[in-house]
């Protein structure tokens, strides 16, 4: 009796130190992502200027946002826009890089990873100089080769492109760097047997090394999507949205509708929209990376 | 047929070599076009045809931004504020870590699926509530605003753990029966075992929370208390609508370079943390 009382007692006794120990972070979690989740969901059903008594409005505000809405649904197309080219440039650029990059260019290394650690707003006032139509850098550049000189943020065709111009050279240094360290992680032996069978250095590439970097890929795309989907500052930064709803992405149109325009529960259910769309996606391609077989991250 | 070979591999090394230096010239462009505009007057920016090099190398555009921001100020906030948050990031983060890897309890496994699901949750699922809650605890324009929900790293605490499954149990073990409390064991025995994950998450920490701009800008707008960040994008709209990008230009380039001086300086190790953690900094 007296020993059994003891071992329960021992056991409670851990379970509290365990309790403590993870105290800080669950406390924190649930005032600041755990109740405010709940919270987003359920305000999502209510009209709300957030000074007076929210007033229940059912699914009256998801009907709005894919009904009447049209802000909302071009930024959702936008924000589609955006990833597939944002993505296929960043991860397209940071393989070619992670292939010609050899141990010996430091100093590239380092250059190309600058835009990664430097201020996004600074970043962002830099670009907006850049892109100006009259004397900016781009254009400039492009008259001097007597190239057509477009708009870039003032002109709704390239506004959003030009968005993903400035983000890609934010992105790339970072992925380069990850391929490169799965690049590096390869089995010597399989390139060694490609070229004792003849194989041609592309052959090698496509047949040995891009299958071998599957799950590295996969971990890389999983990573830039669900970043991409969530692009606010440098749209905040370059465009505000404009010209029109040309660059207008989710995140920001949330952002606008609810501290600018105080429509909360608009703004809670563009979140919530947003959420379910990442996650479908997400799930989605972690299906793909189990197939590639898992990475060791 | 040998000596064609060669050849063309030398081409294929050539082309390489050119198209990474390129590559490299026009990533570093930008900085360079920063540094250039912030020594240049307003009327040289926007003369058309443009010059490349500033005229006079004249240091106005410096002094006026400090004019117009209070820079030593807004330093001195974000510094506080990233340092701030990340000792208690790397304090919270190796508690939860610990916990999760070295005790079992009821219900463990639970708390650690919970906590990793809010890596993937959106920051914008949270923004609008995480707003209301501390507008009401009457946060607004106080430091806490933003440190507290930088508290609670979901990312840290993932990593921590990770990190703290391979210290050995039978030193764990060996402590206890030495009389050692779990907070002694954390502290003398497994963090110092952990240098490298701590080194990796308090830099990337810092680096985060020093270029955060979304959530600084919605709760710090009184300029005694708001961020480099924050108080760099207040340039975009000095003097009525005009953008003035000689300020831009030279506010930019008090935000960058120290963090590229930084930077330069320990890239071995934070280039090796992004291997080690893939973990983004800002963006």
């Amino acid at each position: 009796m007296e020993k059994k009382k003891k071992t329960l007692n021992k056991k409670t006794r851990r379970t509290l130190t365990a309790v403590l120990f993870l105290l800080p972070v669950l406390s924190v979690l649930t005032v600041f992502v755990f109740g405010p989740v709940a919270f987003t969901f359920y305000i999502s059903f209510f009209k709300w200027d957030f000074y007076t008594t929210p007033e229940f409005n059912g699914l009256g505000n998801y009907i709005n946002l894919f009904t009447r809405n049209v802000a909302f649904q071009t930024a959702l197309i936008n924000t589609v826009m955006y990833t597939i080219l944002q993505v296929a440039m960043t991860i397209g650029l940071a393989l070619l890089l992670a292939f010609m990059i050899t141990e010996r260019s430091n100093v590239l290394r380092i250059v190309y990873f600058m835009p990664v650690v430097t201020s996004a707003v600074a970043d962002g006032l830099i670009w907006k100089y850049m892109y100006e139509p009259h004397y900016g850098l781009f254009n400039y550049a492009l008259s001097f080769f007597s190239l057509p000189t477009p708009a870039w943020l003032l002109d709704s065709q390239t506004s959003l492109l030009s968005i993903v111009f400035m983000d890609v050279w934010k992105a790339v240094g970072f992925y380069m760097i990850i391929l490169l360290a799965g690049l590096k992680g390869l089995p010597r032996t399989y390139y060694e047997a490609a070229r004792t069978d003849g194989a041609s250095t592309w052959q090698s590439v496509r047949m040995v090394t891009l299958p071998l970097l599957k799950p590295a890929l996969l971990f890389v795309l999983i990573m830039n999507v669900l970043g991409s989907f969530q692009v606010f500052t440098s749209v905040f930064m370059l465009t505000q949205g404009g010209p029109g709803y040309s660059s207008l992405t989710i995140s920001f149109l949330t952002y606008k509708t609810a501290f600018n325009f105080f429509k909360m529960g608009d703004g809670c259910a563009m979140s919530v929209v947003l959420t379910l769309i990442v996650l479908a996606i997400s799930v989605f391609q972690m299906r793909m990376f189990r197939k590639g077989g898992m990475m060791e991250y | 047929m040998k000596k064609r070979k060669t050849k063309s591999w030398l081409a294929l090394e050539a082309g390489r070599e050119v198209f990474l230096w390129v590559g490299g010239i026009i990533f570093l462009l930008p900085f360079v076009w920063m540094i250039l505009g912030s020594f240049k007057t307003q009327a040289e920016i926007t003369r058309i045809p443009m010059t490349l090099l500033p005229e006079n190398w004249l240091l106005s555009n410096f002094y006026n931004v400090f004019a117009l921001i209070d820079v030593p100020r807004l330093f001195f906030n974000s510094l506080f504020i990233a340092v701030t948050t990340t000792l208690g990031t790397l304090i919270t983060s190796s508690m939860a870590g610990y916990a999760l890897a070295k005790m079992r309890f009821r219900g463990s496994n639970f708390l650690f699926l919970l906590i990793f699901t809010t890596m993937v949750i959106p920051y914008f699922l949270t923004l609008i509530p995480s707003y209301v809650i501390v507008y009401r605890l009457g946060l607004i324009n106080s430091y806490w605003a933003v440190i507290l929900p930088g508290l609670a790293n979901s990312f840290g605490v993932f990593m921590m753990r990770q990190f703290i499954l391979s210290v050995p149990n039978d030193l764990l073990d060996a402590a206890r029966i030495d009389g050692y409390g779990e907070f002694r064991i954390l502290w003398k025995i497994v963090l110092p075992l952990c240098t490298p994950a701590l080194a990796s998450l308090g830099i990337f920490s810092f680096m985060w929370s020093f270029q955060d701009f979304l959530w600084p800008m919605l709760v710090l707008s009184h300029r005694d208390v708001m961020t480099l960040q924050v108080g760099i994008n207040y340039l975009q709209s000095v003097r009525a609508g005009v953008l003035n990008y000689q300020y831009a230009m030279a506010g930019s380039a008090i935000a960058i370079i120290p963090v590229l001086v930084v930077f330069l300086a320990m890239q071995d190790k934070i280039i090796q943390g992004v291997t080690i953690t893939g973990m983004r900094g800002g963006a």
